[in-house]
């Protein structure tokens, strides 16, 4: 996926999670009846909550493979070296 | 049975176990090893400071008593860390670069590193933040007591003696030594605590275990989920009136603003944060830790509403669910847990609330009150730490006091959602900070004001006043014994959770006077620089504001100034190596624009921007900031795009134009065929009569006996070529006129079918000498047009005098016809010559078009006069075209549009 | 047909010109030169009259209906028993290029109309005694 559909689809994410979690969607999966001895909407809620996690997972991997890397500088115990601008006498 | 003994031992050697692990991991990182540092399982882990005891023991508490509830205030951080790379990698990203130390730091940097801000955001974070302490010492005390069996039954309700407040002033005590130990244990650079996130990360496992294990224990207990929930414990659990309703979605978004504007949270997130990428990992690994932690909460509230007697205390069902199955160790192992959700909320909170009010609240005072002698004193790295030690102590006994004074279970319990609330008011001007280049100081002062004032009012006043003691008119009568002013109904909005009620009067407020005071206020010149700064994070390069801000000092002020701050030995490698990087061999950096800016970043990173700004101010001369620098670094982003954008456009333009002028140059050159096309067709027209003239009058002048007649034969052809000469040259300049649009004729409304008859009258002559009979149909209806009678009679004429001179039919007919419809008026000339043959109708009204001349018979013709009269059609807004041609004749119609 | 010229008696001119009065006009000035007169008025008809009896000179315009001056000298240069054929060629119109492109198809004299007769008379008689 190019970088820039990524970085959308890492914005949209949290909003698609939300969606799910918010009525009216939650509504329509609200169900106390068991299944395997879990009640359906705690099935529902635990679902949609792993598939965000497994969505985020892989999201983040490739942003990392993106090679976005490089513009994260580790915070540093000492001061980091600064750039000499030439222009900073301006 | 557990004796209190025994698990005061226990949790001595956990607290030991601590100890040791801070004190470890602190001196590998002071030897290099930055395992710590670069472990985004840690930074993961450590966030999870989030859940609390509040978590711990009241997850499955407020799970018995509201059903599904409890899983929002795990859901909005979930949310929040799933979009990190919006959010957080900013946050982050801008507390790197403007070594930013906490969130009042953060905010008042933002806004002009203005100090009244900082004091704000720091006393709303100590009001939020010490019922929350008090909360965890209460939980500490509590679980103790269940779990040592202080009160034996399994009810785990409080007692209200003595005891359990010695065992929390015991607690507070060793949590103040530990935080003092790790949490001040030196001013580093950046506000970051190696030992503490360890320890944190550890007890991040321990609680995440024990709440695991209790549940896997409870689970297995009962032989598997199917005979934990039945049909009706799964109803009497999750099915309540309205579950996802307002309350439902008010408190995602708490939990949400939660994570990132409560004081501990942003501790761990931005501030302890050692490098952006960890984000990475806890962007989806923290979320998995809070489905973790929210797994079995469901099946132990199922267990501990089946399994215990009716009134036992849910919030204690973690412990006395394992204790009424006998599992005492396991019991054991959960107060474990609870205490470490404790104590790592206890630490990270006092750091965080220390760090604020040393920065925000004592430095400034010490900075202004210079009488007292402090400032000057030397060495003020040392007057920091004490003002933290101090901090420290003073958030401890203001949580013990609270803990103190409202021994009430059900004050303190509402806490972490009234805590929530509180520090949600800091939400508005935090994203307004980062995103919005208008937003002011002065709009989020009034901002944080009134959200701060109505959440205490609509939300603060009333969980006080629960038991009937304070306020209780107040609440009930609305203040003054107005009703409007009801604290839990504020102007009239009644039928709301007071919660939501509390969140959206504050919230609404706090937004809309910060909007509001943005609009109407203008941005101090440092303050427009700030939100360059941090709206624009990730296109700044660091250092960058140091173009804006133009200033000069002296090096050994300087140095002077840094070392009393971050410690000789520190300021010096400091200079060192900012000399180095100048290139300076002598090891003394010149004190430029970006020195001085490094430096005063580096002393925020210890004493808060405001602070450190001050500090600055004291020893710099001459400080300007340059307004042009700020705009254009606020520019930079949109200059860039629109500068590509109008390459862009430019360069289609460009195609564009080259498009046109190719076509032009088409045309031109076409054109110029056409003039020399033209000009060589003038020129043999031309050439031909005057063939005629010069050669018949040489041979008369050079024949000595010619005879009479054929002298004069030749004079006549001499003279009618002459005629014809100049009737060309007329045609031509009438043409070139025509087509320059130099002629201006008459137009009149007019009946064109008088001018056919006058052309056809003026075509007799021709006619009858030729023999051809010419017919005409007039149309009836008795058209008007607008236009020249000479000119169309001149079109007439000339159709029909070509239908009758090139008409070699053995008999010859002309015939007119006129009509009338929808496109207008129309002639028809048609005769029964030779037709046109195959000439290009296009061809044949050009000029000198050679098709007629194929088949002339006569030599009256110029060859223009088809030409002219298109031209004189296409002049009167109509067309002549050439409708018919065929060996049996040909046809020409000229349509004209009706006068309106 | 000997009119008292001074040219060869009987040197046989085919005129291919579609403006009556100069046919009229060349008719006049090459009878008075003693030369047998024959006019077309279009390029087929030239070429039909060449191959049924070839003149000793063509004198051939070059704006003609139906063929044009140009093609019927093609015509006349690649045929097998007429190739040498003297041809002038009158034309109005004047300029260089037109010239060239006759010259290179094979024209024997190449005028410009307006002419002088004596100019034309002189080329036909040349080029009927050669």
């Amino acid at each position: 996926m190019p970088r820039q559909k990524l970085r959308d689809a890492a914005f949209i994410l949290p909003f698609f999670g939300l969606i799910l979690i918010m009525p009216p969607f939650v509504d329509i999966f609200f169900s106390t009846r068991l299944l395997g001895g879990i009640p359906g909407i705690l099935l529902y809620i635990f679902g949609v909550w792993t598939m965000l996690i497994v969505l985020g997972a892989i999201l983040s991997r490739r942003l990392i493979t993106d090679g976005d890397a490089a513009e994260t500088p580790p915070r540093p115990m000492q001061p980091p070296p600064q750039q000499e601008r030439p222009d900073a006498d301006r | 049975m557990l004796t209190a003994d025994v698990v005061v031992t226990i949790a001595l050697c956990y607290v030991g176990l601590l100890f040791l692990l801070a004190f470890l991991s602190d001196r590998w990182s002071r030897r290099g090893n930055n395992w710590i540092r670069n472990s985004p399982l840690l930074y993961t882990l450590s966030i999870s400071v989030y859940c609390t005891s509040w978590t711990f023991y009241g997850a499955v508490g407020s799970a018995a008593r509201n059903g599904l509830e409890f899983i929002t205030i795990y859901l909005g951080p979930t949310l929040v860390f799933l979009g990190w790379w919006y959010l957080l990698r900013k946050l982050v990203r801008i507390g790197h670069v403007n070594r930013i130390s906490s969130i009042a730091d953060l905010i008042s940097s933002r806004y002009g590193k203005s100090n009244t801000l900082a004091v704000i955001v720091t006393l709303i974070a100590v009001i939020g933040t010490t019922p929350y302490i008090a909360l965890q010492l209460k939980a500490v005390t509590t679980s103790f007591e269940v779990v040592s069996g202080g009160r034996g039954d399994l009810l785990g309700n409080l007692s209200g003696d003595g005891t359990g407040f010695d065992a929390a002033l015991w607690v507070a005590v060793g949590m103040a030594l530990f935080t003092i130990l790790f949490g001040t244990r030196n001013l580093d650079a950046n506000e970051q605590h190696p030992g503490v996130v360890a320890a944190i990360a550890f007890e991040a496992l321990v609680k995440l275990l024990a709440l695991l294990l209790v549940g896997l224990y409870v689970v297995f207990s009962f032989g598997g989920l199917e005979n934990l929930f039945s049909e009706e414990m799964s109803k009497r659990l999750l099915e309540r009136e309205n579950v996802f309703g307002s309350r439902w979605a008010v408190l995602t978004f708490l939990s949400a603003t939660a994570i990132i504007c409560l004081p501990r949270e942003f501790q761990v997130t931005v501030v302890e944060n050692a490098r952006e990428s960890h984000l990475r990992t806890a962007g989806w690994l923290f979320p998995a830790y809070l489905l973790l932690i929210c797994l079995f909460v469901l099946p132990i509230a199922a267990a501990g509403l089946t399994r215990l007697p009716e009134g036992a205390n849910p919030d204690m069902f973690v412990l006395t669910v394992p204790m009424a199955g006998n599992q005492e160790m396991l019991a054991l192992f959960a107060f474990i847990g609870g205490f470490s959700s404790a104590t790592s909320m206890v630490i990270v909170a006092c750091i965080a609330l220390s760090i604020m009010i040393s920065n925000h609240i004592v430095m400034p005072v010490v900075l202004r009150l210079r009488w007292l002698g402090l400032y000057d004193s030397g060495d003020l790295k040392t007057l920091v730490l004490f003002s933290r030690r101090f901090s420290i102590l003073l958030i401890l006994f203001l949580g013990l006091l609270y803990y103190r004074l409202s021994a009430q279970t059900e004050a303190l319990a509402a806490m972490g959602l009234i805590a929530f609330a509180g520090v949600a008011q800091f939400l508005p001007s935090l994203l307004a900070g980062l995103y919005w280049r208008q937003a002011t100081a002065r709009g989020a002062k009034l901002g944080l004001i009134a959200g701060v004032l109505l959440w205490a009012y609509t939300l603060l006043l009333p969980s006080l006043a629960e038991d009937g003691t304070f306020f209780a008119d107040t609440i009930a009568h609305g203040l003054f014994g107005l009703e409007m002013l009801r604290p839990e109904a504020l102007f009239g909005l009644t039928g709301f959770d007071p919660l939501v009620h509390a969140i959206v009067w504050s919230l609404t407020a706090n937004t809309a006077l910060l909007i509001a005071g943005s609009l109407f206020s203008e941005m101090a010149p440092l303050e427009r620089l700030q939100s360059a700064l941090f709206v624009d994070a990730f296109r700044n390069a660091p250092g960058d504001e140091s173009r804006a801000l133009v200033r000069s000092a002296a090096i050994d002020d300087l140095r002077l100034l840094s070392r009393r701050i971050l410690g000789s030995d520190k300021a010096d490698r400091l200079f060192l190596d900012f000399a180095q990087r100048q290139g300076r061999d002598d090891g003394v950096p010149v004190a430029d624009n970006a020195f001085i800016t490094h430096l005063e970043r580096q002393i925020g990173g210890n004493v808060g921007a405001a602070s450190a700004r001050v500090m600055i101010s004291e020893v710099v001369s001459g400080e300007t900031i340059s307004f042009d620098e700020i705009i254009r670094m606020v520019d930079e982003t949109q200059q860039v795009i629109e500068y590509s954008q109008a390459l862009e456009a430019n360069s289609r333009t460009l195609h564009q134009t080259a498009a046109q002028l190719r076509q032009a140059n088409q045309r031109l050159m076409r054109l110029d065929n056409e003039k020399d096309d033209f000009l060589s067709q003038v020129s043999h027209e031309l050439r031909t009569p005057m063939t005629s003239i010069r050669s018949f009058a040489e041979a008369l002048l050079k024949a000595d006996e010619m005879p009479a007649a054929q002298a004069k034969r030749f004079m006549g052809i001499i003279h009618d070529e002459s005629l014809r000469l100049t009737s060309l040259l007329d045609d031509i300049l009438d043409l070139s006129h025509l087509e320059s649009g130099e002629v201006r004729w008459q137009v009149e409304h007019l009946d064109p079918e008088s001018a056919v008859t006058n052309a056809i009258a003026a075509c007799e002559g021709l006619a009858t000498e030729t023999g051809v009979v010419i017919t005409c149909t007039p149309s009836a209806a008795g058209p008007v047009v607008e236009g020249n009678r000479d000119r169309l009679s001149q079109i007439l004429i000339n159709l029909i005098s070509n239908a009758i001179k090139y008409n070699d039919s053995p008999d010859p007919r002309v015939h007119v016809a006129c009509e009338v419809h929808s496109d207008g008026w129309q002639v028809h000339v048609r005769d029964n010559g030779p037709g046109a043959g195959d000439v290009e109708p296009d061809q044949l009204f050009s000029k000198f078009a050679r098709g007629w001349r194929q088949i002339a018979k006569g030599r009256s013709g110029t060859g223009l006069g088809l030409a002219i009269s298109a031209e004189i059609a296409r002049r009167h807004g109509g067309e002549l075209a050439l409708t018919e041609t065929s060996d049996n004749g040909s046809c020409f119609t000229l349509t004209l549009p009706l006068a309106p | 047909m000997a009119n008292g010229g001074t040219g060869k008696l009987g040197a046989r001119i085919l005129i291919a010109e579609d403006e009556p009065n100069i046919v009229e006009l060349l008719t006049f000035v090459l009878q008075r030169a003693g030369c047998e007169i024959r006019s077309v008025s279009d390029g087929e008809a030239a070429i039909a009259e060449i191959r049924r009896d070839p003149p000793d000179v063509l004198l051939l315009d070059l704006m003609l209906p139906r063929k044009d001056g140009y093609e019927v000298l093609k015509a006349v240069r690649g045929s097998a028993t007429h190739a040498a054929l003297p041809v002038v060629m009158l034309t109005a119109k004047g300029q260089e290029k037109d010239r060239k492109v006759a010259e290179s198809l094979g024209v024997d004299v190449f005028i410009t109309k307006p002419f002088s007769n004596q100019e034309v008379v002189d080329s036909v008689l040349k080029l009927a005694r050669t």
